[in-house]
């Protein structure tokens, strides 16, 4: 299971975005929408990794397009220290990345979407 | 915290516009009833037209609502909360045309996806919270800073729509050149704006050091006076002129910048760019005399850094000063050439560069550049030294060299990172005339909200402090984007304001003491939602 976590701003409008072009996300590929992606942070990744879960995808706003300033930037840097955590740790099974998406790119988000869920299905060696 | 664990009632739509019969409803409903989540489950056929009393004996409880987008836009959410005498924190809607139906394909998926989303949404709606909904009436009183052409402007559009305005006047007796030019507007313009300004019964002109200290305050920011008074404006609007620019700079953009967006003055030497170099002064500019100075002291330095090929194309250069044919020949013999108006520049990309097409405004004939390396457009405007200071003490700040962040998706052409100041003029960049007038047509839209009598309305996530974990460490304060955290002098702790607030969350995010809970949008809510779906 992979899970997305998306901003209720521009993140969302991307997936419509996508939607719209006739892309769907795989079954289980689930959403959850919050106010901003800033709103994450490394404990929340964290906690949600040791869930049934292989992989978190945050998608912000397109960078300097963030409703809420700097919110996608935070996040960015808060996904990228539990990468960091999980390097560190020896984890590769489980894995987050960071995406950033405007309405109009949904080819692009759902290749790297796709991407994501394809990698954390192959398998890897812990 | 209690959980409201049996209360929760959940109505679905199924039509969802085109799912009808994709699913099986019935199916679900006893699969979220045996959840334990969930007391009831109603199923709609149309949510959207008729009810026919099913969602009475919801009454009182707490709501889930399945639906389309469809619901919301029509204000039926709206209604059936009123209907059903909810409390607002009782009341949570999910939209599942949007986030299940579009999103999946195939009857299992839909039917698994649906079932998780709407237990997650159960669990955030469990740990909900009453609250009582706030107003802020902020100060019907706007302050204009910067008495230039779209300050002015602006000033006297929000008098005609019987705002009071003071008007800080920042520009003394000197016109910028800027005022000399026929694109911006005609010599005299401001002095008869001016005049109308004075004359205007609701608007007061304050001289530049009337105001001292800003604080910010709930619904507005509160200025100290010269003789110690206070004076609460609700919001600001922040437009500045442009400074005059020191002699020897070309346009906004001096030699030094130059350097800076050619890459080096040694990529120029070597010829790491190919084709033609192309550069394009003062775009979009208001402009004057010594522009024409400027190009040829930029043409003949670009000549000796030994670049072969240079072009500089000047334009908007329409400047009502005599001997104006002079300046033109001086130019034209430095190899300058002058292009007709903005509208007739066109820039496409090519092989390794642009192309650019234009009207060269002595022969009126069309030119035609096919492939040039580099291209450079500056005209950013540079503010008085006063002005950015005064833009700092209101903590606004530089998106993309601009105040405004006029390239957002998500902002009104003249909001600022901070709720209740806006942003007009030369902070937004350059404008001609009618765009100052468009500018300050859609600030008077844009501060309908905040001035409107019914006051503002707070939003339920406004974060909250706990006194006893708060250190007063400040980092809420540094990184909240709009400047809505401050000081509590008097409990010595941080407190949010109301009425800046846009409850992104980051300061809860980053508090090191987690010390700030955001009403109904907290750490446990959030990972028992996201739980729910794992």
């Amino acid at each position: 299971m992979v899970l997305l976590i998306h901003c209720a701003e521009g993140g969302k409008k991307a997936l419509s975005g996508m939607v719209r072009l006739g892309y769907r996300l795989a079954g289980d590929i689930r959403t959850f929408e919050l106010p901003c992606s800033g709103r994450i942070n490394e404990t929340m990744l964290l906690e949600i990794l040791q869930e049934d879960v292989a992989g978190i995808i945050v998608l912000g706003c397109r960078k300097d397009n963030c409703k809420f300033m700097e919110g996608n930037l935070r996040a960015e840097s808060r996904v990228n220290r539990v990468k960091t955590l999980l390097k560190s740790a020896g984890i590769s099974k489980k894995n987050v990345e960071m995406l950033y998406a405007a309405p109009d790119e949904g080819k692009r988000l759902y290749k790297a979407i796709h991407n994501f869920y394809e990698g954390t299905k192959a398998p890897a060696g812990c | 915290m209690k959980m409201g664990r049996q209360s929760i009632a959940i109505a679905i739509c199924d039509q969802q516009c085109h799912s009808k019969g994709r699913l099986d409803y019935r199916n679900l409903s006893e699969r979220l009833l045996k959840s334990s989540l969930f007391k009831e489950v109603v199923i709609l056929e149309k949510a959207c037209r008729d009810r026919n009393g099913k969602l009475d004996g919801l009454k009182g409880k707490k709501v889930l609502f399945g639906g389309c987008p469809f619901l919301e836009e029509s204000g039926l959410y709206e209604k059936t909360f009123q209907d059903l005498c909810l409390k607002k924190a009782d009341f949570f809607t999910v939209d599942i045309k949007t986030e299940i139906f579009d999103l999946y394909e195939g009857k299992e998926n839909i039917e698994e996806n649906l079932y998780r989303k709407l237990v997650a949404s159960g669990n955030i709606l469990a740990r909900r919270e009453p609250f009582e909904e706030d107003i802020i009436k902020p100060d019907q009183k706007a302050l204009v800073y910067g008495s230039g052409f779209s300050g002015l402007k602006a000033a006297l559009r929000l008098a005609a729509e019987s705002i009071p305005v003071d008007i800080v006047e920042t520009h003394g007796a000197s016109l910028s050149p800027g005022y000399l030019s026929m694109i911006l507007a005609e010599p005299g313009m401001i002095t008869g704006l001016l005049e109308a300004a004075r004359k205007a019964e609701t608007i007061t002109l304050l001289p530049q050091k009337a105001l001292k200290e800003v604080t910010p305050g709930e619904g507005g920011f509160i200025f100290r006076k010269a003789g110690g008074e206070k004076q609460e404006y609700g919001t600001i609007i922040f437009a500045p002129e442009r400074e005059e620019r020191p002699a020897g700079e070309i346009g906004a953009l001096n030699l030094t910048q130059l350097y800076a967006r050619i890459g080096s003055q040694e990529a120029l030497k070597t010829g790491a760019w190919k084709g033609e170099t192309v550069f394009i002064l003062d775009h979009k500019t208001e402009t004057g005399p010594e522009i024409f100075s400027d190009a040829i002291k930029a043409a003949e330095y670009l000549r000796k850094m030994h670049c072969a090929e240079v072009k500089i194309l000047l334009r908007n250069a329409r400047v009502s000063i005599p001997g104006l044919q002079e300046l033109y020949d001086d130019c034209r013999q430095a190899g300058i050439i002058f292009i007709k108006y903005e509208d007739s520049l066109y820039i496409k990309n090519s092989g390794s560069g642009f192309a650019i097409t234009g009207v060269d405004l002595q022969t009126s004939g069309q030119f035609i550049i096919k492939d040039t390396a580099g291209l450079i457009i500056p005209g950013k405007t540079i503010l008085s030294p006063q002005a950015r200071e005064f833009a700092r003490s209101l903590n606004l700040r530089i998106y993309n060299d601009d105040y405004s962040q006029s390239d957002s998706l998500w902002r009104l052409p003249n909001e600022s990172n901070r709720p209740g100041i806006f942003v007009a003029g030369a902070a937004k960049g350059n404008m001609d005339k009618r765009a100052v007038e468009e500018d300050a047509e859609s600030l008077v839209f844009s501060l309908r909200q905040r001035l409107s009598p019914a006051g503002l309305r707070v939003e339920e996530y406004i974060p909250q402090v706990d006194k006893d974990k708060c250190a007063l460490c400040m980092t809420c304060m540094r990184v909240c984007p709009f400047g809505a955290m401050v000081k509590d002098a008097l409990y010595r702790v941080a407190k949010a304001l109301k009425s800046t607030c846009r409850a992104c969350g980051t300061c809860a995010a980053e508090c090191p003491a987690k010390a700030i809970r955001i009403r109904n949008l907290e750490y446990e809510s959030l990972i028992s939602g996201m739980r729910a779906l794992a």
